[in-house]
């Protein structure tokens, strides 16, 4: 896929994964590109970076989990402010899908 | 190269306070080494797996670049004004000395190439700014004091230009010094409390520091040029005690998150008592 194309859908795309559970930062990357079927031009790196770009605006709040065995390891659950702007992002991706569809 | 030194060369080009580094530390090494066993577990070597794990990551100096810019977008605005402060004093030195016959001694142009690299390799590897804060603050009040040597070459031309560059240049050095403190503390109590809180300790430290130490200075100068005062002990005992109360406001400041507004009385009071005995013996 287009980098252009995929700028302005990133943020939608990790917040659509956060939005209904709270999930480690890993697990939402590993599960993007695992979907994904590898055609995001996009490095891990850069979606781990876009997911802190989301905490720092307040969008995703994290918290460390009370794992028993292995590493302790940090969640990220979605805020209020982060689901009102999922809510926008998600209307306005649909209508901007629907008119697509409708030229085609 | 292996993953912890990958690890290591994202984080050195973020300021972060203590926390936020092992935090990040801590996240990424989680994720890289369980991606790692991931490619193990597909029949990779354990070469193999590392090099596939960090090359499906990218580039670690343009993730460590990304993270600085969303953890402390404004350090890099301020330390890029700062270079390119010092880059055009580097500028009008080497101009003025071509066309103007105003012969700058090499000596300060490896002043300003010097500041220009440190500043250069900050920016780059902010980690540096977190671990050697004092030596970031002297460099910052070291380049400030440099400008003064472009606005000594240019006010016989351009007066108004030199009392606007020294202004700009002083703001923008003290905002870099500033910044770490707001954005980034290093100590816990202080990191913990509102950003609002911090700020007005930060403009009560300065304040107060810029109030108390002119005045000792002054003092000082006296002493050094004219000699000790005749049976006047209490003279010099006054920036002393000044010097005192700041400190003990300073470590009120930084000692416990509810004791800063006794902190900032003290400096009050010790930048009253400067002005006051200021005041007194000015003409």
């Amino acid at each position: 896929m287009e980098k252009e194309m995929l700028r302005g859908s990133l943020e939608l795309l990790i917040l659509s994964r956060i939005q209904s559970n709270d999930t480690y930062g890993g697990k939402i990357l590993k599960d993007i590109l695992h979907d994904s079927h590898q055609t995001l031009s996009v490095s891990e790196g850069t979606l781990y970076s876009l997911l802190k770009r989301l905490e720092k605006r307040n969008w995703i709040q994290s918290y460390w989990g009370e794992e028993q065995v292995g590493a302790r390891r940090k969640y990220y659950q979605i805020t209020p402010k982060g689901k009102e702007i999922y809510q926008r992002k998600l209307q306005d991706w649909r209508l901007l899908n629907q008119l697509i569809e409708q030229g085609v | 190269m292996t993953i912890p030194t990958y690890i290591q060369q994202i984080l050195s080009a973020i300021e972060g306070t203590p926390d936020e580094l092992k935090e990040l530390h801590l996240e990424l090494t989680d994720y890289l080494q369980d991606k790692q066993s991931t490619y193990l577990k597909k029949g990779l070597s354990e070469e193999q797996a590392t090099q596939q794990t960090m090359a499906t990551f990218g580039d670690p100096k343009k993730i460590g670049s990304d993270l600085a810019q969303t953890l402390f977008p404004q350090r890099k605005w301020f330390l890029n004004l700062m270079l390119w402060l010092s880059i055009l004093s580097f500028m009008i030195a080497l101009l003025f000395s071509i066309f103007q016959k105003h012969p700058t001694p090499v000596i300060w142009f490896v002043l300003y190439s010097s500041t220009i690299f440190l500043t250069y390799k900050f920016n780059r590897q902010k980690l540096w700014i977190t671990r050697h804060r004092l030596l970031f603050i002297f460099h910052c009040i070291f380049c400030a004091l440099l400008t003064w040597h472009p606005v000594s070459i240019v006010q016989y031309s351009f007066e108004r230009f030199g009392y606007f560059y020294t202004t700009g240049c002083l703001l923008i050095f003290m905002a870099n010094i500033l910044l770490g403190a707001l954005y980034k503390p290093v100590q816990k109590n202080f990191a913990a409390l509102p950003s609002s809180s911090r700020l007005t300790i930060i403009l009560a430290n300065t304040l107060s520091a810029f109030v108390v130490f002119s005045y000792a200075t002054l003092i000082l100068l006296g002493l050094l040029l004219f000699g000790p005062a005749q049976n006047n002990w209490l003279f010099f005992a006054r920036p002393i005690v000044c010097i005192v109360l700041w400190i003990i406001g300073l470590k009120l400041n930084n000692a416990l998150s509810k004791t800063y507004a006794m902190g900032i009385l003290f400096q009050i009071l010790a930048s009253l008592i400067a002005i006051h005995f200021y005041i007194m013996i000015s003409p």
